[in-house]
Order: C-alpha cells, then structure tokens, then sequence
C-alpha cells in the first residue's frame, strides 16, 4: 500500500523538484525567482498549446515524448520508494532500472537527431557522451550496495537492509552516496554538468535536444525530465534514510527528503560554475572511483 | 539424424545444381533459395530434437586413416545449428535480389552456390564427431568463406581483406592441426572425446593444449587481440555474407572453445580470468572503435568484436566458477554465453542485411552519405531501430536477457568469489557496462546520422523506397524475431538446459526458469505501455492545432543537409577524450586569411593492434624467414627438381639393407 501511495507520490511532486532547486537558486542570488509552483503551470500551458513538427522529422520523433515518460514511470515502479519494498522487485531488477532509463535515452537522442538540427545533434552527442561514463558509475553505485547488502533486487539495495549496511561499513555507503549525489546531477542534467537556465543553445546538453518539441509534446519530455530528477533523489533518500515500516511517515519522509535534495541541488548550482565539457568525463570518472573505493573497502 | 542428412543433401547438391545453373541467371537464383530453405527447414528440426536432449551418433569407415566417419548431433551442437539454420535461410531469402542490384548478373549463381556450400560446411563443423573431419570442415568453411569475402577482387581493399582472412583462417587451422595431433596420442585417438581427458598418458602440458584451442578457435571467434581479420573481412563481402559471417559463423569459433576447453580438465582459475579479461579489453575496446568509424559495415564489424567480447566474458566467468566450485554461478555464466550466441546471430545478421540492402539504394557504405532514409524505406529503417536496439540490449528485445544474464553472472561472481577471481568480476561489471554505455552511442550515432535528419548525399536523397521486397521482409522478420525471443524466454531457456547440462554436467539449469522473474513479459508490459502512452498523447493533443514547419535552427530558416551534425562530430567528444587508447589521428587545415575559401578536417582511428602488433611481428617474421625464399622460388623447373630428389631418396631408402618397409 505505501509502495503504490509514494509512488503516486513521486509521480505528482516530481514537478515541483526543478521549481525547489530554481527557487533556491533565486533566492541564494538575491532574487525572488519564480513561484513554486511554476512547472505545474508550464505543465498545464503546454497541455493546452497546439504542436509543430519540423518536415524532416517522423515517428522516432512523435514516439520519443511518450517513451521518456513511460521508461521513467517503468523505472520508479523498480524502486523502494516508502524505503521497504517497490512495486515490481525480483533479483537482477536494478538492471532493468539501467535498461529503462537507456531505452528513454535511446528515443529522446534519436528524435533530437530526427530533426537534422546540428544543435540537436550537438546536444544528443554529449548526451551520449555522459551517457558512456555516467554507465559504469551507476553499475559499480550497484555493485557496491550489493557488496554491502548481499541483495541483488533495488528493494534490498536500497531497502530495510541500508540500516544494517550503515553499521557494518559507513563509509562505504557514505561513498556510494556521494557519487549518486554526483550522478544526479548529471542524470537530471543539472548544474555543473549542464544550466538548466540557460538560453545559449550552444551551452545546453538537455534542453537543446527538445528544443524542435511543442506543446503537449514538450511537456511530457519535462515532466519526464523531472520524474529522472526525482528518481535519483528517492534512490538517495533511500540510502540516507533507512525508513523501512514507518509506514505513512515514510511516505510523508520521501516526500520531505525530495524536497531536501532539490535545495541541495540548488545550492550546488548556485555556488559554482558549470564545467567545461570536456572536464564532464572526469567528473564522472571521479564519481565512479570515489564508489569503486566503497567497494574496495567493503571487500578488504 | 536423418533430417541432418536430408538438410546436408539439400545444401550441398543445392550448390552443385546452382553452380551448374549459374547462366540460368533466374532458374538459379530461385533454385538456390528453395533449397536453402528446404535445407534450413530439415537443419532447423534435427537441431530442435537435439536441444530436446536427443544424444544421436552415426558412422561410416572412411578412405583415410584418421578413425572413421563420425557424426555426432548433441544439445551443444543444436544451439549453434539452429542460427545457421534460421539465419542462413533468411540470408538466402536476401541474396538473389541484393546480388541483383548493383552488379551484373554474371557471378550471381556462383555467389548464390559458394553460399549455400558454406552453410553445408558451416553445420559440418558443429556435428563432426571426428578431429580430422572437423578440421576439414573447418578449412573448407574458411576457404568457401575466402572465396566469398574476396568476390569483388578488382577492389584492392577488399583483396587485401580477403588475404588478412586467408592468414587468420591458416593460423587458426595449423593450431587446431597441432592440437588434434597431441589428442590423438589419448584413448579417444581421432574422436572427439565426450568425457574429459584427465591427466593421459603421452599429452603435453595443459597449457600448450588450452593455449592452442584459444588460439585455434579464438582467431575465428575474433577474441581480443586476435580479431584484426574482422573489419575488413566483414565490411569486404557482400551484406548477405557479411550477415552469415558475422552473426553465426564466428560464433563457431565459440562452439569449438566451448567442445574442447571442458574436454581439457578442471581449468585452474587464472585461464577464466584471462579469458575475462580479454573479453572485457574486446567489448569495451570493440565498441570505441566502432563509435569512431565512418564505414557503415565497419561500425557493425567493430560492434561484432564487442558482442563478441561478452561471449568471452562469459564463458570466462563460468570457467572460473567452475574451477572454484560454484556450480550454480557456473550455469548462470554458461547460459548467460549461450543466449547471447542467440542474441547476437539475430541482431547483427538483421543489421548487416537491412545496412547491406541501403548501401546498394545509397550506392555507399558511408555514413556521412546516407541520411533521411527511415522517411523513405520505413519498413528497412524500423527494423533496424528495433535491431540496434537489441544490439545494445535495451530492456523489451531478446538482447536486454542475455546483458541481464550475463551482468547477473558477474554481480553474483563478486558477491560471492573472493581475491582476485572477485576482483576480475568486479571489473567485468565495469567493462561491460561501459561497453553497455557506448554501445547506446554507438548505435544512436549509427542511426541517427544514417537513417535520420535529412538525405546527406544526392543519392540519398533520390532513393525512393527499399526496393524489392526481398530485401525488406527477412529484415522484419528478424527483428519480428528480436522482440518475440524476449517473450520467449522461458521456452529458450528450457532448450539451451540440456546444452549447459553438457557443459557443466550436474548443472542446475532449471533453477535459471524462476530467475528470470518477469522479464519474458517485458516486451508486452512496453507494449501496452506505449499503447496507453499514445492513447493519453491523443487525448491531450486532440483538437489542438497541428503544424508542419521546419527545423528550427536558431532564426535562420533555410537549414541545409550540410549543417547537420555529422557522425564525425556526433563521436567527436568520446573520440577525444579516450584519445591516449584509440590514437585517433585528425588532420585539420584551417581557413586561412581574410576571405577563407578551403579548409579541411579529417579524423581517421586506426586499428591498433594491427599497426602496432602484427605488422611488426610479421614484417620480423618475413625477414626471419627470408631463407626459405631460395628453397621456394616459384619456378617449376626447381619444384621438379625437388620432386625428383626426394624420388630417389625414397628409391635408396627402398633398397637399404636394415630400414625401409618390408
């Protein structure tokens, strides 16, 4: 029951968390930024708008909106949201986590080439690119918790066992969740590793690959977008916060724990500066360490 | 048994007549495909009954004096003629009309008959029972493959392709010559034993023997470092053979290290390891080098080495967990290896077939050329979008099972190994996920730039349909058959037990049937996932406006085919960053002056362990060697001379009082 209210959950608040960071950002810059409650309203804007597509497109990029979507729901039924079990759970789904999200990346990079935009395409390119060496980052994340919970289902990865895990090797834990932290903001496109804020399309990666999608169609893919967003967030609740049969408080805790993972991420957009593309592989080669060394100190 | 025979005379008297037939231009082309069809159909039902769990042997004394005649049809070799069944009868399908469309119609019939003798020698190999049988069939396959490689010979690319091939295809020979030799010395003498040979009398150390079976199988089953043959040899021969090759046959080569390494005894740990490692080196180092190519066919060659890669990876796993006792773990890597043999047959042969087929439309096999075609050839394109992505083995295609398994087989290897045998595990995982990763990019950039934006070329742009529907339909069938193998998973799994059973006898294959949990519908979960998607996109779209417009590029509003993002470019932050392993050479002139008329950017990325190992090695070699040149001179007058001298040696021989025969 609480796997299917938080995931509800997770599906309705999800807009919200972008609206969180950016609000934050404002804040911290001396702005009174725009209202919270600001995506719900782009959601609804574009929900009513009429779509153009480009004559050079076709189905791949009609198809893309729906997949992004469809692939992130699919994905947060794999995940212990309420911090005791999901939904659907059986040994070997965190890789059906993986897969899902590479299918949502494999339709949204070919519809942003569908359109023949070399801006589209330059932002499907480094999409791609994170997407190389953000791969093994998140498996080694996995392999760790593994290491640490002897599970092999998200539900035990990031289920009652987290508590037991902390006990055993903190540290290791502490690693892996450092280095999701990492990959969320690459995941969900975030600062450093992208500016959701920006308007310069040769600076973008996420958003100069939607740029050609209209209306309702747009608003999928940010709905979709914000949904990636929230499902890193609640994979570090998770880990933080081993809450397994509270349960309406732990529904209640995913909610209040995604809303401290937006701030967070708003103040690690507004206290630094994007990084240069070509600094991206490091960062997520750094990711990637900082969890194999979890890893290292499980086994040793 | 008797259908083996029946798809064994099909074939090989289908050549004969279609050889003889090759002036009846149309007679032969029909005559091949009715009987490789036929052929196909009998291989398909022999190789069915044995992954029943039909053990069946036959024989006949033979001429020679190696043993006798032996054939021997079992589950392993049931998992691996059921690809060349299926895969060689839709390749034939293919045939008649892709040879048709660019060449003349001279050498189509003795293009048609070489393949369907392949496919002959091809199921040969997997049920010869007998060493040197085996080895026959074996050169014979490399040989009708040669032939078929190097058929547009006036091509200096594709005969230096066709001799690479030839010297792999010998090397491998003279190893598995050299090994059958010290077999023979044990009780099984010229049969293939059934029952691992322990420590015989009169053999060689196990190293020599497990190093020659690698080497011997590993150069046809393209293992890192010994697959430098591969890229010119697949993106030389025509699609339908490329296809073949790619998807089944070097996957033989896998069928010979999976017959003769559990023959050699309990391995120790350290030969599953390197074998790990070599494979994870190929998938990762496999599909980089795929990501950096502009040749539509060497993409697919280079992303063969990856998926070929994983096999290692996987056979390798399960060498390990046997030698340390995990039988359980042992299965799991076992079956993890098989289903991709599957997997892999069935997308890579539907990629090489639907590329083959637009490449003739295209009149080019590069990508930079192509372009705008899934607008044009709808049914060709979605195909190989369903394709690629069972390549990359995305969750809904028969790809994602096999990456499951064999991902699952190294996440429980470092659960539950210890020292460096969990180590190696360890970097399995990060092998193949970041061979998982870059495969996303390397097929995203295939498509996209290939199929997607808009015609890149004149003659991309003046193609207007797929063509013959030949050419379309055995690709949708074959991605028809990517997404059915994932619903039928559970059947799949059922007919390779027996196989794995074989491999690791005691195995407990049906312990895999619950861990597959709900993969088998996945494929349908998706579907009506995508089903509700697209009713609830039509609900929130209707009676709203809907506009044709083009692509925005930034205010300008005349984009061009020649500003979209090129493959080049779409590799290019990849590329650079792995610059120090793939030595990617650019040579780039800038615009110069005040008005800049020319300038230049090429990125070509070589192949490394061909530059750096082998054309050293062999270049030493030759010098080595030189000696024999002034034995073997090439003049008829010396070989007669030769021919003459060991004569009477042998006449002397004859005639001495103690030696000599009786």
């Amino acid at each position: 029951m609480t796997a299917l209210l938080s995931l509800a959950l997770l599906l309705g608040i999800a807009p919200l968390l972008p609206g969180i960071a950016a609000k934050t950002v404002a804040v911290l810059t001396g702005r009174r930024g725009a209202p919270l409650l600001q995506p719900y309203r782009d959601l609804g804007r574009l929900a009513r708008k009429g779509l153009v597509y480009s004559s050079v497109t076709t189905w791949l990029f009609r198809a893309a909106p729906g997949a992004w979507v469809l692939t992130a729901v699919a994905a947060a039924c794999l995940v212990p949201l309420d911090g005791a079990s999901a939904l659907v759970h059986f040994p070997g789904d965190f890789l059906l986590f993986a897969g899902f999200l590479a299918l949502g990346r494999y339709f949204l990079t070919l519809a942003a080439l569908d359109t023949g935009s070399s801006f589209e395409g330059m932002g499907a390119s480094r999409e791609l690119t994170i997407n190389c060496f953000a791969e093994p980052v998140l498996f080694v994340a996995f392999l760790t918790l593994a290491l640490a919970t002897h599970g092999l289902s998200l539900s035990e990865l990031f289920g009652p066992a987290i508590a037991g895990a902390w006990a055993r090797g903190g540290a290791s834990v502490a690693m892996v969740g450092l280095s999701l932290g990492l990959l969320l903001l690459a995941e969900a496109a975030r600062g450093p590793i992208d500016d959701p804020a920006t308007h310069l399309e040769l600076t973008m990666i996420h958003e100069v690959m939607i740029l050609d999608h209209s209306g309702p169609d747009l608003g999928l893919l940010l709905y979709g977008s914000a949904l990636r967003f929230a499902l890193f967030a609640a994979l570090l609740v998770d880990l933080a916060w081993p809450r397994a049969g509270a349960g309406p408080v732990a529904v209640a805790g995913l909610a209040a724990g995604l809303v401290v993972v937006a701030v967070l991420v708003g103040l690690v957009e507004s206290s630094m500066a994007r990084l240069r593309m070509m600094r991206i592989p490091q960062y997520l080669f750094s990711a990637g360490v900082l969890a194999a060394l979890g890893a290292l100190l499980m086994i040793r | 048994m008797s259908w083996l025979a029946a798809a064994g005379a099909c074939w090989v008297g289908g050549a004969a007549l279609v050889r003889l037939l090759r002036r009846q231009d149309r007679t032969a082309a029909v005559l091949s495909v009715l009987t490789t069809v036929a052929g196909a159909v009998g291989l398909a039902l022999a190789a069915l009954a044995a992954l029943g769990g039909r053990f069946e042997a036959w024989q006949a004394p033979w001429a020679l004096p190696f043993g006798s005649f032996a054939l021997r049809l079992d589950p392993l070799a049931g998992v691996f003629l059921l690809p060349i069944a299926a895969i060689g009868a839709l390749a034939a399908l293919f045939a008649p009309a892709y040879l048709g469309l660019g060449r003349g119609p001279g050498s189509r019939g003795s293009s048609l008959a070489a393949f369907e003798f392949l496919l002959a020698t091809m199921a040969l190999v997997a049920v010869a029972a007998n060493t040197v049988l085996l080895l026959m069939a074996w050169e014979a396959m490399t040989i009708v493959s040669w032939y078929l490689v190097a058929g547009e010979h006036q091509d200096p690319e594709v005969r230096a392709a066709g001799r690479n091939y030839l010297i792999a295809g010998h090397v491998s020979g003279g190893a598995l010559l050299l090994l059958f030799t010290f077999l023979s010395q044990t009780n099984a003498g010229w049969t293939i034993p059934t029952v691992p040979l322990g420590a015989a009398a009169g053999l060689p150390p196990t190293a020599l023997l497990v190093g020659l079976t690698l080497v011997g199988f590993g150069i046809k089953a393209a293992v890192a470092p010994l697959h430098v043959w591969l890229p010119d040899a697949h993106a030389a021969a025509p699609s339908h053979v490329s296809a073949l090759m790619s998807g089944v046959l070097i996957t033989l080569g896998f069928y010979g290290l999976l017959r003769f390494l559990p023959l050699l005894g309990p391995l120790p740990a350290g030969w599953g390891m390197g074998l790990m490692v070599a494979g994870g080196l190929g998938a990762s180092g496999g599909v980089v080098m795929a990501l950096s190519q502009r040749d539509v066919k060497r993409v697919l060659a280079y992303s063969t080495i990856e998926n070929v890669g994983l096999v290692p990876l996987a056979i390798g796993a399960a060498l390990l967990a046997t030698a340390l006792g995990r039988p359980m773990l042992a299965t799991l890597a076992w079956t993890a290896a098989l289903l991709h043999v599957w997997n892999h047959a069935v997308a890579k042969s539907l990629l090489f077939l639907g590329a083959g087929a637009i490449a003739e439309r295209v009149h080019s096999r590069d990508l930079e050329r192509w372009g705008g075609l899934l607008r044009r050839m709808p049914a060709l394109g979605t195909s190989l979008v369903v394709g690629a992505a069972a390549l990359v083995g995305l969750p809904g295609t028969a790809g994602f099972a096999g990456e499951w398994l064999l991902f699952m087989s190294l996440f429980r290897g470092s659960l539950e190994l210890t020292g460096p045998a969990r180590l190696v595990m360890l970097l399995g995982v990060v092998a193949a996920a970041f061979a998982a990763g870059a495969a996303l990019a390397c097929f995203v950039r295939f498509l996209g730039v290939g199929l997607l934006g808009r015609a890149r070329s004149r003659e991309a742009a003046e193609v207007a349909s797929s063509g013959s529907p030949w050419l379309a339909i055995p690709v949708a069938v074959l991605a028809g058959l990517c997404l059915a193998l994932v619903a039928l998973l559970r059947p799949l799994l059922e007919w390779l037990a027996p196989a794995v059973e074989q491999l690791a006898p005691g195995a407990p294959a049906a312990a895999l049937q619950p861990l597959v949990g709900p993969l088998p519908w996945l494929a349908g979960v998706l579907l009506g996932g995508a089903a509700a998607v697209a009713l609830g996109g039509a609900w929130l779209r209707r009676g709203r406006p809907v506009r044709s417009g083009v692509t925005w590029d930034c205010g300008y509003s005349h984009p061009a085919p020649a500003m979209q993002y090129t493959a080049a470019s779409v590799a290019q932050p990849v590329t650079r960053v792995l610059q120090p392993a793939l030595r990617t050479a650019v040579r780039w002139t800038p615009p110069r002056g005040l008005w800049p008329t020319a300038l230049h950017w090429e990125a070509r990325t070589p192949e490394r362990a061909l530059a750096e190992l082998y054309r050293p090695a062999f270049v030493r070699l030759t010098r080595l060697l030189r000696f024999f040149t002034r034995i073997q001179q090439g003049q008829v007058m010396v070989y007669l001379r030769y021919v003459g001298v060991a004569l009477l040696v042998l006449l002397a021989w004859l005639f001495f009082p103690t030696g000599g025969p009786r």
